[in-house]
């Protein structure tokens, strides 16, 4: 694709983008960080104002835009509605966790915290309804299935 | 003390509010700052005192505050010379040397030589002549660059050739200014300007020379990482060599140009140029307040005239050679008349010109006092005009562009 980038002496750069259908995509960067993109509906109109961004907008949208845009939560928990209170939540067990080197039927998680084991995804392999003799290790991956009560407990008392 | 200091307060905050104003009537603020400092200093408010908690006080700048205003003044014409080396790059320029160097030089031959012939009727002497042809000639970059962003012109193909010509101007105003300070503050002697002129020349050779093997000093110079250290250490540096330029009768401005361009080619640019920007503006600002301030508002109606004339001589000259610029890169009729109304307006280095001839004025220059005043008034008058004519012709572009394009629909061959 052909892109062509022209030096703006005092105020930034300008890179025109061929869009398809004699549309041009205009992208302004200030030397102040900020964007500015512009569509020309033609190669003889006005380019006319799309969007006018801070540095910091501009940078999510553009990644976004490429399909790169992953925003990790703060925590390492990352949780998941079903219904009004279910919810799915990811552990990874460290090496320290009470579960590990525990079977599940020793752990006897479901009794103890009412959340249930529901897979767990080791060394890139999901192994799913995990059978009672099968044992933990550090670095596994659990999805536990559970009220916000149940993995309250089940965060206190396994990992 | 404290008078002095009301004053500048009086004098910021005027300032801040017509800088609001212009913004509001979206106009530049330039013709607003010199409109102030016209009525604020010695000639309109300077005569008017009044009593305030039982002190007396002049109502306008006072002598022990125009003394600040003066080399804040001198300051913002620094730092507008420092940005404008900043800005410029000598390789962009020789790599898109041919069109550029075909629209300025249309540019420079039609408006400089436009400038020369009606400077040498006016004043009928070859200085005067030199200055009112710089005067007219050099477009205003600051205001022009800030409509193309307004207007989003900045995006469209007619700001290639405006922004390429106004490069070509940059560099020759640097050489321009270097030659013509020598010449005023010179002894009027043929010989004795012709040195003055070798010894400018050669002091803008090594300024050139430093600017161009000086990367690698200025680079270690700027490596620091506090905001406050760069700051000062470029501000050190610029006023520094613009002082000590002066003191060898060589323009402040051009050695602040090249100061400009040797930090340009370092790494820190980018943060140079959002620290002092402020720095900069806020000058600026004082800058024009203080061309206001020193010139005598009873002087326009002797100015009129010749501001009049050459407004009509100036701006056909200018639509003309931007058009025809324009054309050079290749850019329909509507296009190429938006280059030439871009170009109309003159601003900052018009008076830029104006305060190197009033500087001389105390000093004993060749261009006698009472010329070097009508000069100062005709460029302030000029600027006015001219800032706010060319600004409103770029709002209003649509209507010039279908009369031209009527015009040629007649005039070309079959339409």
């Amino acid at each position: 694709m052909d892109v062509s980038e022209t030096d703006l002496p005092g105020v930034g750069k300008r890179f025109e983008v061929d869009i398809g259908d004699g549309e041009t995509a205009v992208v302004l960067v200030h030397n102040t960080g900020r964007r500015e993109l512009f569509v020309r509906p033609d190669p003889d109109a006005d380019a006319e104002e799309v969007l006018r961004l801070d540095d910091e907008a501009a940078r999510v949208i553009g990644s976004i835009l490429e399909g790169a845009h992953f925003q990790p939560k703060a925590t390492d928990l990352t949780e998941t509605t079903i219904g009004d209170n279910v919810m799915l939540e990811w552990y990874t067990l460290d090496e320290d966790a009470p579960l590990v080197g525990k079977s599940l039927q020793e752990a006897a998680v479901r009794n103890r915290t009412g959340a249930t084991v529901a897979a767990i995804e080791r060394s890139g392999e999901v192994i799913q309804s995990p059978s009672a003799d099968f044992s933990f290790q550090t670095g596994d991956q659990l999805i536990v299935v559970g009220s916000r009560e149940n993995h309250e407990s089940f965060l206190a008392e396994c990992t | 003390m404290a008078a002095e200091l009301l004053e500048l307060g009086v004098m910021f905050a005027v300032l801040a509010a017509v800088g609001g104003l212009a913004n509001a009537l979206d106009q530049s603020v330039i013709p607003f700052y010199i409109v102030a400092g016209v009525l604020l200093g010695p000639f309109v408010a300077g005569e008017v005192t009044t009593d305030l908690f039982g002190t007396e006080l002049a109502v306008g700048v006072s002598e022990g505050a125009a003394s600040f205003v003066a080399l804040g003044g001198e300051l913002g014409i620094v730092f507008l010379l420092f940005f404008l080396g900043l800005e410029f790059n000598l390789e962009r320029l020789l790599a898109s040397g041919r069109r550029i160097g075909t629209a300025g030089t249309i540019d420079l031959a039609l408006n400089f030589g436009a400038g020369l012939v009606l400077g040498w009727l006016l004043f009928g002497s070859p200085l005067p002549a030199l200055v009112v042809a710089g005067m007219v000639y050099i477009s205003s970059s600051a205001i022009i660059t800030k409509s193309l962003i307004d207007l989003g012109w900045i995006v469209n193909d007619e700001s290639d050739p405006i922004l390429g010509t106004l490069v070509y101007e940059d560099l020759f105003i640097a050489v321009y200014l270097a030659v013509v300070s020598a010449l005023v503050a010179g002894s009027g002697d043929l010989a004795a300007a012709a040195m003055d002129v070798g010894v400018a020349l050669t002091v803008l050779a090594v300024l050139l020379a430093v600017a161009h093997f000086g990367t690698a000093a200025f680079q270690r110079l700027l490596a620091v990482d506090s905001n406050e250290y760069v700051i000062l250490r470029v501000t050190g540096l610029t006023v520094l060599l613009a002082g000590a330029a002066l003191a060898l009768g060589v323009s402040e401005a051009v050695a602040a140009f090249f100061v400009g361009m040797a930090v340009s080619s370092t790494d820190h640019v980018t943060d140079v140029e959002g620290l002092l920007e402020p720095v900069r503006d806020v000058f600026a600002a004082v800058f024009f307040f203080w061309i206001g301030m020193v010139t005598d508002p009873g002087l326009f109606p002797a100015v009129a005239g010749l501001v009049a004339l050459a407004a009509l001589v100036t701006t056909p000259t200018k639509l003309l050679s931007g058009f025809w610029g324009g054309k050079v890169y290749d850019l329909d009729d509507r296009r190429a008349t938006r280059v030439g109304l871009g170009m109309v307006t003159r601003g900052e280095f018009t008076l830029i010109i104006a305060a190197l001839v009033i500087g001389t004025v105390d000093g004993g220059g060749v261009i006698a006092a009472e010329t070097a005043r009508t000069l100062n008034a005709f460029a302030v008058g000029y600027v006015l005009v001219m800032s706010v004519l060319g600004t409103t012709l770029m709002q209003y572009s649509g209507a010039v562009e279908t009369l031209v394009g009527d015009w040629r629909g007649r005039h070309s061959p079959g339409g």
